[in-house]
């Protein structure tokens, strides 16, 4: 009660520099309602104006946050929110994922005959919250921010709504995402239960306070279920099963926007809690060996349950539904050797920044090919693809390459960065059974090649689709991006270095 | 400023390489012009950067004499630090200059000479690729990167050899030049591990500025049998790209590609980047006699071995390519006896005058019709005089009469190699043979193709043919009459005593060695240059002596039928390798295969393939689809893991 | 009025919110199942409010307004998707929703 007495002035006002470091959000914020506005008034009959407002605050945001990437960290709103380095790295993710997702979806939408000012403001919606993920120091706007990206997501996901399978697809996602964010959620109040604080700096704080006499139970249960939302949300086995179904009844861009800003966001904020309860930084051996025990069985679990399955998957979005849950596994090798190696967590973010370039890509693709209800993505339409669309072929198989992990593409410098923090951190039988996993994903990969280089086409031959000059620009994009970081890793690895060292 | 020289071909790369890859399906009307202006254009610009770069370096003081342009890091792990960085010295600029300027000319004799090429994008392409690679070689500051140039040259080069790859035989000698070239590259590796481990640098002035401190504080003795070690396995790379005894055998194949390229890449500049990274790691070779030995006498074995295969040759272009193998081997004999700036100059003149043969050559294969055999050319002096003229003093250059440019090098390394005190007498003998031997097949070549009586007409093979032997296109004359004024004055940097270029390279080779009981021998050194101005004119005496009356040529032949028949089988080297390497290796392979691959791996790795596709199968039937059973799953996990947790805490 | 013990005010909790996940797992009515998951955000608001009395801070209070605003919103667009799934399957079973599996 004292708070309410004295009403500090500080908490009301924003200084100049808080609000230049709010800039993305603002403009993301300011986007998403006048996209609303827009669509709410129906003014035009036209996809164009929430398109268009989408792209540009977007870009305007992306512009903003890399340029908040080079000054100093800004503490906001009495210390919930931090507009560092970290937060900013990510946001251009979100952001850059948020619009290649947009550009792919305008034809696609028509193709679908959902042409609707709706979805833009729901992407939007998501990045802001996945943006506010990021940069949240307290439990309770991560969980808000968490909800504001999964509620829009839902929506998406179910967006063809004459679809049964994207219903199904919706409500499958809804149900397990809204317990797993109960689940979240109990665990913020056991944290709070026990800490007397919902902020992560006061879950730390307390943490090193208490350092000499270990946790209590609560506090360790709490820890426990406040990063299972983020689990779930990585699908990391057990908590994966729901992953496959719901990439398969999505839209095709709704899918790429999943498995790549979402999934960013909720390592994002995963990594965030996961430092604030104490693993790594030795103040609690219980909470040190035995979260590392669970996570290194789900790890090995995720990855071989991951490769394997998707191996017998015919339908490529399907299957790149099951090879995401494989790269979730890989992920939480470099959150378990993170502590423990030199780079810390960087191969993490390095990783994550390959996955979004690299699987984006391939979903504008997907995106580009789908044939009416997302038919026209099991392997054997692409047959003879090289032959029908050889620029679309071509993109493809280097993002099939960089996926496989093959040099000299982002997935393999990617992969070998953290491998080699794995190993740094003595965890040799993971890094072996990591390398034998994505000997398996090699077979899967390439098969998509040899259908689309050494097949002829079918005898029913698809539409040839046009594809938008919109999704070219994004494929030629993520192309670029994706060897640019394959044969010059050092300044993305520099970039992730100063993205995790701001934590 | 730097990295501007290589951009531009890389620009023109990418111009070209897009062209060719947005139009390939309609050929180019206008036939070579467009694409082969954009890649003049593109090295020709490169080709002004140097000579802009050389002026300034030469403004600079003479200990200060480097420029560097660090663009940025390009591969971090562990200790190992990798800088995408350039740097520019008096060594880099001699080749930089010579290297862009005699690619400008190629490039624009090619316009010429692919006139008729249905991809001529692709052509100019790869050799705005080649020169790239060529650049990033030359100004690269650290070993890695000189490795990624050497790479790109050797794929370039692989390239353009199978440049008509639908023709069996050229693609095949492609082939060839590349796995004989990874051979060689395996040595440079190991080199450059062994460097990494021992020094922990792979930057070139780190690493000589380290042997340099070394060896002042006296230490540099105790490690010689590894930088012996290090020498030879960098030499084995050299040996590989310079077509040196006994990895030479791809470069005659390599005439398959077409002419230009043999002039650019097969005897201009790639197979000279051995000498290169010789004279680049000089500090290396300076500590190591042996090492230096084994360059010396590999260069001069070279040398002599090759001159006389190329005296029974009848392919123009494959005595051509014998030609440059020997002259490859003086020029590490002159790096051998530590007179690198000798082997230097020799690379700058001999990449004038052989540019300047192949280039006539060409002219002479374009006017033939393709006739590439020179006992069926003859009399052409009159049908082609500007390219009689040129040929002839590029044959005079490297026949070593003076005042051409060949003498003065040549010449200059003949000297080390007696005076020198890591020389003898007997490399000073064996070297003037060769120079007989050169003037001799030089000779040889140019009365048969230029004097006498025509000798096609009667050995067309069909009759009606009109064939009317011409003068190449003014494009193609043009080159090579530029080159024909260097070949005849470029010697002039490099007078004995005089020289400019030694010199100027001295702050980095340093001076060549001089025994003290030759140093004053002034007069001896007149009397070797006599003595081997004599030898080269006693060559080309009894050549055209001898090449003047054919019949007699024939009936010799037919008495020394063992010998010649050994030359023209180029000593059965091919054949050798065939006997000793390829075939049992061939053989043990198919064995392997058969016993081992198909019998044990095939079955392992595709009964684990079927494991694991059995595994996903039965793994995938647990995703029922229900939602209750997913939810199911999360409980227990909750409660499994949570439990673990639980037990942990009490 | 006699004070109840907060560990049993906190036990009650955990087990509504157990018996919420229970429910989720085993009724077969989607609108029931929704109603289990409201269940279960009820019982982490009890929690706050328990650990806000019981630590004399006033953060859990306010985090319990949060939830609830967010649990609203939850329920609308969780009713949402029932109506759109009601249209194509005309059902609100959750044994009928099996059609993506495997």
């Amino acid at each position: 009660m004292e708070a309410l007495k004295t009403i500090r002035p500080e908490l009301l006002t924003l200084a100049p520099d808080q609000l230049r470091a709010l800039s993305p959000y603002l403009f993301v914020f300011a986007g998403t309602l006048l996209a609303i506005l827009f669509s709410a008034a129906r003014v035009v009959k036209s996809r164009w104006p929430a398109f268009l407002i989408f792209i540009v605050s977007s870009i305007i945001g992306t512009v903003a946050a890399l340029v908040l990437l080079r000054e100093p960290p800004t503490l906001l709103f009495n210390g919930m929110m931090s507009s560092d380095a970290y937060a900013n790295s990510f946001c251009v993710i979100f952001l850059v994922s948020a619009i290649v997702t947009a550009a792919s979806s305008l034809k696609y939408l028509d193709n679908e005959e959902l042409q609707q000012p709706e979805y833009y403001v729901l992407i939007l919606f998501s990045a802001l919250g996945m943006m506010l993920m990021a940069s949240a120091l307290d439990l309770i706007v991560m969980f808000i921010a968490f909800e504001l990206m999964s509620l829009a997501v839902y929506m998406l996901v179910g967006f063809r709504r004459n679809d049964r399978r994207s219903n199904e697809a919706a409500m499958k996602y809804f149900i397990l995402g809204s317990a797993a964010s109960a689940v979240l959620l109990y665990g913020v109040a056991l944290l709070y239960g026990a800490t007397g604080s919902t902020s992560i700096r006061g879950i730390f704080a307390y943490l090193q306070a208490a350092s000499g006499q270990g946790v209590t139970p609560v506090f360790a249960i709490g820890a426990w279920f406040a990063v299972l939302g983020f689990l779930f949300k990585i699908a990391v086995v057990p908590f994966h099963m729901w992953m496959p179904d719901v990439y398969e009844g999505a839209p095709v861009p709704v899918t790429g926007f999943m498995t790549t800003g979402l999934k960013a966001a909720a390592f994002a904020a995963f990594l965030r809690v996961f430092i604030a309860t104490g693993y790594g930084s030795g103040v609690s051996a219980v909470i040190q060996n035995h979260i590392h025990d669970i996570l290194w069985v789900s790890a090995v679990l995720t990855m071989v349950i991951g490769n394997v399955i998707a191996l017998t998957q015919t339908n490529l979005k399907r299957m790149l539904a099951y090879s995401s849950i494989a790269h979730s596994g890989y992920i939480l090798v470099g959150m378990i050797a993170g502590p423990l190696s030199e780079q810390g967590y960087a191969p993490v973010f390095m990783y994550l920044t390959a996955y979004a370039v690299m699987n984006l890509g391939a979903f504008v693709i997907l995106t580009s090919l789908a044939a009416r209800n997302d038919g026209g993505l099991n392997l054997h339409d692409f047959s003879g693809l090289s032959r029908r669309h050889p620029w679309l072929a071509f993109s493809l198989a280097i993002f099939m390459f960089s996926l496989a992990g093959i040099p000299p593409t982002a997935g393999f410098s990617a992969k070998y960065v953290l491998f080699y923090s794995a190993i740094q951190a003595n965890e040799i039988p993971l890094v072996v059974i990591s390398v034998l996993c994505s000997l398996i994903s090699v077979y899967y990969y390439l098969r998509v090649l040899v259908y689309m280089y050494m097949r002829d086409t079918p005898d029913e031959v698809p539409v040839r689709r046009r594809v938008s000059v919109w999704s070219a620009a994004a494929i030629a994009a993520m192309v670029i991006l994706t060897l640019q970081i394959g044969v010059l890793p050092a300044r993305i690895v520099a970039a992730a270095k100063k993205a995790v060292t701001s934590l | 400023m730097l990295f501007l020289i290589a951009l531009f071909p890389l620009l023109g790369f990418l111009a070209n390489g897009l062209w060719h890859a947005l139009f390939q399906a309609r050929p180019v009307r206008s036939g070579a012009l467009i694409p082969g202006l954009v890649g003049s254009a593109a090295i020709g610009t490169s080709f002004f950067a140097s000579l802009l770069l050389f002026v300034r370096l030469k403004g600079m003081p003479v200990s200060q004499r480097e420029v560097e342009d660090v663009l940025f890091n390009w591969v971090t792990a562990g200790n190992l630090s990798i800088d995408i960085a350039f740097r520019l010295d008096p060594l880099s600029s001699v080749f930089l200059m010579f290297i862009t300027g005699v690619a400008t000319l190629i490039h624009l004799y090619s316009i010429g000479y692919m006139e008729n090429d249905k991809t001529p994008a692709k052509f100019f392409a790869y050799l705005n690729l080649f020169c790239f690679s060529m650049i990033v070689l030359v100004l690269g500051s650290s070993l890695p990167l000189i490795f990624l140039g050497w790479e790109g040259v050797g794929l370039c080069s692989y390239l353009l050899i199978a440049y008509w790859y639908s023709d069996l035989e050229k693609a095949s000698a492609g082939k060839k030049a590349f796995v004989v070239n990874r051979i060689g590259d395996v040595g440079f590796m190991i080199g450059m591990f062994i460097i990494f481990a021992k020094f922990g640098t792979l930057d070139i002035a780190a690493l000589r500025a380290l042997v340099r401190q070394a060896q002042e504080a006296g230490a540099a003795g105790a490690d010689i049998g590894m930088i012996t070690t290090v020498c030879i396995c960098l030499f084995v790379g050299c040996i590989g790209k310079s077509a040196q005894l006994p990895l030479f055998v791809w470069l005659p194949d390599a005439m398959a590609g077409p002419t230009p390229v043999s002039a650019l890449i097969h005897a201009a500049t790639m197979v000279t980047s051995g000498v290169y990274l010789v004279a680049r790691m000089n500090f290396l070779y300076e500590l190591s006699s042996m090492a230096s030995h084994v360059v010396a006498i590999t260069g001069l074995a070279t040398a002599l071995f090759a001159a006389s295969i190329a005296i029974a040759q009848t392919d123009i272009k494959k005595i051509l390519a014998y030609s440059t193998i020997s002259q490859l081997g003086y020029m590490f004999l002159g790096c051998g006896v530590g007179a690198y700036a000798a082997g230097v100059g020799h690379v700058v003149t001999h990449a004038f005058f052989k540019a300047l043969l192949f280039l006539g050559a060409g002219n002479v294969i374009h006017g033939m019709h393709q006739q590439q055999d020179i006992t069926k050319m003859g009399g052409l002096k009159t049908k082609m005089p500007k390219t009689f003229l040129a040929f002839a003093a590029g044959a005079l250059a490297i026949s070593g009469i003076p005042p051409f440019s060949g003498f003065f090098t040549k010449d200059e390394i003949l000297w080390r190699a007696y005076s020198s005190p890591e020389g003898s007498v007997w490399f000073w003998a064996l070297a003037l043979l060769t120079s007989i031997l050169t003037a001799f097949y030089m000779t040889r070549l140019f009365s048969l193709v230029f004097l006498g009586k025509p000798r096609f007409q009667k050995s067309t093979q069909t009759p009606g043919e009109s064939f009317r032997v011409h003068e190449a296109p003014g494009i193609m004359v043009i080159p090579v009459q530029i080159l024909a004024v260097l070949s005849v004055i470029g010697g002039f940097i490099a007078i004995p005593h005089l020289s400019w270029l030694e010199h100027w390279l001295s702050p980095v080779l340093g001076q060549p060695h001089q025994s003290a009981a030759v140093a004053g021998g002034s007069g001896m050194e007149w009397l070797l240059m006599v003595v081997s101005t004599a030898a080269a004119a006693l060559g080309i005496f009894v050549g055209l002596k001898v090449y003047a009356n054919l019949p007699r040529v024939d009936r010799i032949k037919e008495r020394w039928d063992w010998v010649t028949g050994v030359l023209r089988n180029k000593w059965y080297v091919d054949e050798l390798y065939g006997a000793v390497f390829v075939r049992p290796i061939y053989r043990l392979s198919l064995a392997l295969w058969r016993g081992f691959d198909i019998a044990v791996i095939d079955r392992l790795v595709l009964g684990f393939g079927k494991a694991t596709v059995w595994t996903g199968q039965t793994a995938r039937l647990i995703q029922t689809g229900s939602i209750q059973v997913y939810a199911f799953v999360i409980l227990v996990g909750i409660l499994v893991t949570a439990g673990y947790l639980l037990y942990g805490v009490a | 009025m006699s004070q109840v013990e907060p560990w049993v005010v906190l036990s009650f909790c955990s087990i509504i919110f157990f018996i919420g996940f229970t429910g989720l797992l085993i009724r077969r009515n989607i609108l029931v199942v929704l109603m289990c998951i409201e269940l279960m955000l009820n019982a982490v608001n009890l929690t706050f409010v328990t650990y806000a009395k019981l630590l004399q801070n006033l953060g859990g209070q306010v985090a319990v307004f949060f939830i609830i605003t967010v649990a609203a919103a939850e329920t609308a667009v969780g009713l949402g998707l029932v109506v759109a799934m009601f249209r194509t399957l005309r059902s609100v079973d959750t044994d009928q929703i099996q059609l993506l599996r495997e």
